[in-house]
């Protein structure tokens, strides 16, 4: 069963559009989302929850509608942009008043439990709190309504590997639920390595591939080599080439060259340059 | 719709604070220059002005982006900003004028009767200039928002001189003191008119802006 499906969606803007953007993301597995910046992963993000109006295109949470049906989809989701978009006067106890009264499954002794093991001091002013602690809070909002689907954009960007570390816990320790779905938006590539069940590359405004992860890092492979010894490669094997200071680079499928050829597993980073800086021959 | 209004008074509460001294500030003038209605005036205003600020603060964190991915409708999001303007330029002035009639149990410079029509009157020019701010506020931001503001409130003042000369040059003139009592006291009421009508153009603005 699909948390998100989309299909054919579009949404221009006057220097940027999505175009075509069509993928599903399972129940129960975690998508990692990912593209360069400006390649279009807020605005898809922003369109599945009706923050941008899209163009044209169908978007369905959960089976319903995303607009239609918008305020009863909203109580299942939970969002962690990559910043916290609360007044700055805030506080932890006062976000936590307000919200219980806009969620039915608003859990209060859940929210001061995470804010406990994330030592965040409740009484504490947003603007006080570093941009960690922010993070923390935040996922810590996402989380106290008991959601089925997160939806984060960029929610590690600009954090420390230690705080991503722990944050990246949090969001294993919430896939422990078979019912919960992750769509996890980043351009931290060894993130989503770690967490991610299926990967969708999205490259100026248009999907690229949107693939089981192991499927992917096992179909694809790097050749490194000479101009000349590329000529060895057959045609249908490569599928971008890159050249550098130190030779040439080859993104390979693997189903198409003999085992004699040196390759190497590609990462989704290296998966990524390929797609975006590489020719296609 | 609770959940947001009180969101709004979290996020303005530094703001009321300033506020709350500055009148206070206004209360002692009162007291010793006798400006009782003054007093209730300024805290109306004040009232209606924390809900701008409450719009500048929601755009300074893009509170928006988060606010519509809550299980709550654009509609109900613009009803709590309305909720808000009324209840803090009524209670801004439940508030203060018991006070005010207190201090004039001594001073007994004014009759209730005045205090209540002024009330009347400054509650409708706070209402009017909510019904012509907030959507504005949605459909410019803040930052041109506010110059609009500017000029709603200014240019009316500013062409009063002029109306007053125009009205005696073509003998145009005001009715009767009983009849402007009445009208002031009416006035609230009628400006509910324009509030409920800004409230229908702020929910089709909000309904289709993106964040």
């Amino acid at each position: 069963m699909t948390a998100i499906s989309i299909r054919n969606l579009h949404k221009s803007f006057p220097a940027f559009a999505l175009r075509n953007i069509s993928f599903d993301v399972q129940k129960g597995t975690v998508m990692g989302f990912v593209g360069e910046n400006g390649a279009g992963k807020s605005t898809t993000i922003k369109c599945i929850l009706n923050v941008l109006k899209k163009d044209r295109g169908l978007i369905e949470i959960f089976g319903h509608d995303h607009v239609e049906e918008e305020v009863k989809i909203k109580e299942d989701i939970g969002v962690v942009y990559d910043d916290l978009p609360f007044p700055e006067m805030l506080t932890g106890k006062e976000i936590e008043k307000f919200m219980h009264k806009l969620y039915k499954k608003w859990d209060s002794p859940l929210f001061y439990q995470l804010l406990n093991q994330f030592k965040i001091d409740p009484s504490k002013k947003v603007k006080e709190l570093s941009r960690g602690m922010k993070m923390k809070l935040s996922i810590s909002i996402a989380f106290a309504h008991h959601p089925k689907l997160l939806i984060l954009d960029e929610p590690t960007s600009g954090l420390d590997p230690i705080v991503r570390d722990e944050i990246l816990d949090l969001f294993l320790t919430f896939m422990q639920d078979d019912n919960h779905t992750i769509l996890f938006s980043s351009h931290i590539t060894s993130d989503l390595e770690k967490i991610a069940d299926t990967i969708t590359f999205i490259h100026e405004g248009e999907i690229v591939f949107s693939e089981n992860k192991d499927v992917l890092l096992y179909d694809y492979a790097i050749w490194k080599g000479s101009p000349d010894e590329m000529k060895d490669l057959p045609e249908e094997a490569i599928v971008r080439v890159r050249k550098g200071v130190f030779g040439t680079e080859a993104l390979v499928r693997k189903k198409y060259i003999s085992r004699i050829f040196p390759i190497k597993r590609p990462t989704i980073e290296e998966l990524m340059v390929f797609f975006t800086k590489g020719e296609i021959r | 719709m609770i959940a947001l209004i009180l969101k709004d008074l979290y996020a303005i509460k530094g703001q009321m604070k300033s506020a709350v001294y500055l009148l206070l500030f206004f209360m002692l003038l009162a007291f010793f220059f006798d400006m009782g209605p003054v007093v209730v005036m300024c805290a109306v205003l004040f009232g209606a002005l924390q809900v701008i600020t409450s719009f500048t603060f929601d755009e300074m964190s893009k509170w928006d982006k988060y606010g519509l991915t809550l299980p709550v409708s654009r509609r109900k999001i613009i009803a709590s900003k309305y909720a808000l303007s009324l209840l803090l330029t009524m209670g801004s002035a439940l508030i203060l004028t018991p006070l005010v009639l207190l201090f004039n149990l001594y001073f007994k410079s004014f009759s209730a009767n005045e205090l209540f029509s002024m009330l009347c009157v400054i509650s409708a020019a706070a209402f009017l200039m909510l019904s012509v701010s907030i959507p504005v506020l949605l459909k410019f931001g803040t930052q041109k928002g506010r110059l609009f503001l500017f000029a709603v409130v200014f240019i009316p003042v500013f062409f009063s001189g002029f109306i007053s000369e125009y009205m005696e040059r073509f003998s145009i003139y005001l009715p009767s003191l009983q009849t402007i009592k009445l009208l002031a006291y009416g006035a609230p009421f009628f400006m509910l008119i324009p509030l409920a009508l800004s409230y229908l153009v702020s929910a089709k603005i909000y309904s289709s802006k993106e964040f």
